[in-house]
């Protein structure tokens, strides 16, 4: 009878070293329930995870709830001004502390026993309390756990569950520069993302959406309905994601990779924006980004369309892509939803921002005309996935094409894999470490 | 402008949603004004488009491409197509101006595709002009404030 109290034996776990060469990787790593529990803990509990920007967190009190992998975590702006970032988790028995997914309070309190934390985490209240006398009870060891480490890189705040380890800065390396890209073309030198959040879900893996965020082979046959609608609109067929195409893909390390349109003259963007800087608001924004960055740098942000003229992945969970900062939440191995917070900048004429916001609805969202045709093909992906009679992916394209820039980096054509052979290098990094 | 005939709103709503559950959408689309509004916002809440992300924002040429769009050969996200079948409910007359009115109702709209049975509930804002020749309206705006719209969404490319 003991048996029945017996901890069921611990299936060995997948070894993700054999499930990813250089140029393929398994099925199984999108659909293995042990692989997705290992991801959580090693790549979600521990490297370096968007979880917001600051302007969601403007006032005293301000919060947001959110995930990191599987534990649900909490931000909070203190009294004091600070954004702190802690398990939404009671310390008495384990309730969540926090229902909403944003909001403002001055006070975080559990609805279960009526435990009451301050902004800063501290437990300022507990009810009835002369019952712990005599026990090892203390209210100041009782704050809400913080998560290990929140740093802010120019608006976007990230969280480590992990102690130690790479400092923030490290993990972004080379993608700084990029990341400036995105965020130059607010006049303030920082974005707002305060215009509401577009959320979908799919039926597949989390990877997917990061993989197909810098795939440029794809657009040209997933997105076919609306580069026919585009070249209905302008006259002209954009040829960015042409096998020709002089736009690139990059590897700059770390996970984090790109896909460069700025070689292209006919970026979707800056076709869908034309004539923007010739506007008196367009003006007026070119003025102000002229003083920030000199002449050279805002012309260039104009003739972008105000775009950085990059989709870049920051790895594992975060693209800043077209106008928009998207971050992926994994649910499942087979589903996943995606957050999309269109990029406001600060101090423009209201029409700059308007604009801004009609181009990223043209293709984006649930009811976008372009991104629902990626969801769709997830779902397939996984579906197919589940036909493992030859269980591997390709990811070889343009190996031998592949080179060095002056920086170092891989880089590759539009259409070639360097940028998912770079996610995936970095994936079996994080993987293997524990 | 006289007091327009409930009835005759129920029957124009009926007719719209009869026509949007069969992807009669050229048909649809005759049923709205040459300037026309088809706005399907993010926000419960949403108080201003220029500074608010929404889901749908269209004027009659975005519209008109919404459905080209649709009807062509690549747009996966509708292969297979969703089948819907709506109920559209508690109508009533917001108010009435000259050569405007302004109209209210509920929908309950069931959706299946790939076997699965979704449900997507709402209210929506018509904005109608009278018409002498049939069906009697047109609709100038249309804006549908969708229960999940700030819920995560798998797939919204067919019509409201």
């Amino acid at each position: 009878m003991n048996d029945l109290y017996a901890r069921p034996e611990q299936p060995t776990p997948p070894d993700p070293a054999r499930l990813v060469g250089t140029d393929r990787v398994h099925g199984s790593v999108y659909t293995d329930p042990a692989i997705f529990t290992l991801e959580m803990d090693r790549i979600f509990g521990q490297s370096w995870i968007y979880v917001a920007h600051r302007s969601e967190l403007a006032e005293a009190g301000s919060f947001k709830t959110t995930m990191l992998g599987s534990r649900p975590i909490v931000l909070m702006r203190g009294d004091d001004g600070e954004i702190r970032a802690f398990y939404n988790r009671c310390r008495h028995r384990g309730v969540t502390v926090c229902q909403e997914r944003t909001g403002q309070a001055r006070f975080l309190r559990c609805d279960y026993h009526g435990w009451t934390y301050a902004s800063d985490g501290r437990l300022v209240g507990v009810p009835y309390r002369d019952a712990y006398e005599g026990t090892d009870f203390a209210e100041e060891n009782l704050g809400l756990t913080p998560v290990a480490r929140l740093t802010e890189y120019r608006g976007l705040l990230f969280v480590s569950g992990a102690a130690h380890g790479p400092t923030l800065a490290e993990h972004l390396g080379d993608a700084v520069p990029y990341i400036d890209r995105f965020i130059d073309p607010s006049p303030t030198g920082e974005l707002d993302l305060t215009a509401g959040v577009q959320r979908y879900f799919y039926r597949g893996n989390w990877k997917f959406q990061m993989e197909n965020s810098v795939d440029g082979y794809h657009p040209n046959f997933t997105h076919a309905a609306y580069f026919d609608l585009l070249e209905s609109r302008t006259g002209n067929r954009v040829m960015t994601y042409d096998g020709r195409s002089p736009a690139l893909t990059r590897d700059v390390g770390c996970g984090h990779v790109m896909l460069d349109q700025r070689p292209t003259t006919g970026s979707v963007n800056a076709a869908l924006q034309d004539g923007i800087g010739a506007t008196e608001d367009g003006r007026v924004w070119h003025q102000a980004l002229t003083e920030r960055l000199g002449a050279e740098k805002a012309d260039d942000i104009l003739a972008l369309g105000g775009g950085a003229g990059v989709f870049l992945v920051i790895y594992p969970n975060l693209v800043l892509i077209n106008l928009q900062v998207r971050v992926i939440v994994p649910v499942a191995p087979d589903r996943t939803e995606v957050e999309i917070y269109p990029a406001l900048l600060q101090d423009v004429p209201r029409s700059i921002n308007a604009r801004r916001l009609r181009v990223h609805e043209h293709f984006y969202g649930p009811g976008g005309f372009g991104a629902p045709d990626d969801l769709e093909i997830f779902e397939r992906n996984q579906q197919g996935l589940a036909a493992d009679g030859d269980p591997w992916l390709l990811l070889q394209r343009g190996t031998e094409r592949e080179r060095l820039d002056d920086a170092g980096h891989r880089v590759g054509q539009a259409t070639d894999e360097v940028t998912q052979r770079g996610f995936w290098r970095q994936w079996l990094a994080s993987m293997a470490a524990s | 402008m006289a007091r327009p005939d409930i009835e005759a709103i129920r029957q124009f709503l009926y007719l719209e949603a009869r026509l949007l559950d069969r992807w009669d959408l050229e048909a649809w689309l005759d049923l709205f004004d040459d300037e026309l509004r088809y706005w399907i916002p993010v926000r419960h809440d949403s108080i201003d488009v220029e500074v608010e992300v929404q889901h749908a924002y269209d004027d009659r040429t975005q519209l008109n491409e919404r459905v080209t769009r649709l009807f062509g050969p690549h747009a996966y996200a509708q292969q297979p197509r969703s089948r819907l079948s709506r109920i559209v409910a508690n109508v009533t007359i917001e108010s009435v101006d000259e050569d405007r009115i302004d109209v209210r109702s509920t929908f309950l709209l069931t959706e299946l595709r790939r076997g699965s049975t979704d449900m997507w509930a709402g209210e929506t804002e018509h904005v109608l002009r009278p018409r002498l020749e049939a069906p009697g309206f047109a609709i100038a705006a249309k804006k549908v404030l969708l229960l999940a719209s700030e819920e995560p969404i798998d797939n919204l490319t067919f019509l409201l």
